[in-house]
């Protein structure tokens, strides 16, 4: 983790933020910030998309950043949804927003939002990122598995329960021993205080739904960069490159001594390879770019 | 950073609130408002700091007063000033 960007950090809604009504009336919260190519970072069940700030410092100094609250999040309405409600609201912002075109970075959960959105509307994404994806080449059975423990957990002992489960795992183990108590604690208390008990266990089951079907990977059209830390539980280098070879085409970037989350915990390896990854698209040398680099 | 170890020289339960009032002030002196709850259930919480800030304060808190944060602890001993102040007092007369 860089600790030199903690001062900078920043997580409040604030008046560069606005409301979007998606098209079943509900509202959803945004920023959108910088100018040039935009990239649309896609929220996961923990992170909110204030956060995103502290974590595209440099990426916003040459691109356009589109953030937004996932429905039952943050400041967007606390109304659930199946989970393929995030792929038509993120379309319905895009549209009200006239944005044709734009990068997709997900991140664990929500790389399945952004694998789907690219699925079924390729003509509107120009790339897509994936960073510690929660898809399988091989079959939901392991994700599935995984996020159950998870519900039984948070059933069990309530969202500190489920944080001490997710924690050691989600988090490297470089993060975890240089954090040591301090990292953990404060962790803890703002995943406690930003986390209800109902909404956590409502993303959880809808997650559920979200397909592991290899003929989703196949449908992807666009060029595609899968990010991930070397420490990651849930994705090896082995499965990216199966997920690779399903999809056809695209390179991986190995995030060194990191783990599930390389924008917290590798925040400017993170910004690099979002970024050179974006400009070897606009550049049209992508397919000139390595297939595997591993960012040290 | 320098690690600097200050002996804090209060004993008190409310001079422990307002050591650490003035350290979360010291990280985070744009995040806060004007004046905030000291005393009372979830007053750090209510703060609204960043993962980040909360940290920083964390770590600030060892750093002045010379100890290492025990990572079996009640989720309520941070989230309050009161319970915070109780905690450091107790470590302290260890």
């Amino acid at each position: 983790m860089d600790v030199e960007r903690i001062e900078n950090f920043d997580l409040r809604y604030d008046d560069s933020g606005r409301l979007h009504e998606a098209e079943d009336g509900e509202s959803l919260y945004y920023e959108l910030r910088g100018s040039g190519p935009l990239i649309t970072l896609v929220s996961t069940i923990y992170v909110m998309s204030t956060a995103w700030r502290n974590f595209t410092g440099d990426l916003v100094k040459r691109n356009r950043i589109l953030t937004y609250d996932l429905r039952n999040q943050g400041a967007s309405a606390e109304t659930q949804a199946p989970f393929g409600q995030h792929v038509n609201d993120l379309l319905h912002l895009l549209d009200t927003l006239e944005i044709e075109q734009t990068y997709l970075v997900g991140t664990s959960i929500s790389t399945l939002i952004c694998r789907d959105f690219a699925a079924a509307h390729p003509e509107r994404v120009k790339g897509l990122v994936l960073t510690g994806p929660a898809m399988s080449p091989w079959g939901p059975g392991r994700r599935k598995r995984i996020v159950r423990s998870w519900l039984a957990g948070l059933e069990a002992g309530g969202p500190e329960g489920l944080f001490d489960l997710i924690y050691p795992i989600v988090f490297g183990d470089k993060m975890i021993a240089e954090g040591r108590g301090a990292t953990y604690l404060a962790l803890r208390e703002r995943f406690l205080a930003i986390n209800s008990k109902a909404q956590l266990a409502e993303n959880l089951e809808a997650s559920l739904e979200a397909s592991d079907d290899p003929a989703l990977l196949h449908a992807l059209s666009c060029p595609t960069l899968l990010m991930i830390g070397d420490d990651d539980f849930a994705a090896s280098l082995g499965a990216m490159r199966a997920m690779i070879s399903l999809i056809g085409q695209g390179a991986v970037d190995v995030i060194a001594e990191c783990g599930h989350l390389p924008y917290f915990e590798a925040t400017e390896r993170f910004e690099r390879s979002v970024q050179d990854f974006v400009t070897g698209v606009e550049e049209e040398s992508i397919a000139r770019t390595p297939k595997e680099r591993v960012l040290a | 950073m320098t690690k600097r170890t200050i002996h804090c020289e209060h004993s008190t339960l409310e001079a422990t609130v307002g050591e650490l009032a003035t350290l979360i002030r010291g990280v985070a002196p744009d995040d806060l408002p004007t004046t905030f709850e000291t005393r009372g259930p979830e007053t750090i919480r209510k703060l609204g700091l960043t993962s980040v800030r909360m940290l920083e304060f964390m770590v600030e808190v060892e750093d002045r007063l010379g100890f290492e944060w025990e990572e079996e602890l009640d989720p309520a001993v941070v989230s309050s000033f009161d319970a915070m102040a109780e905690y450091l007092l107790k470590r302290r007369s260890r």
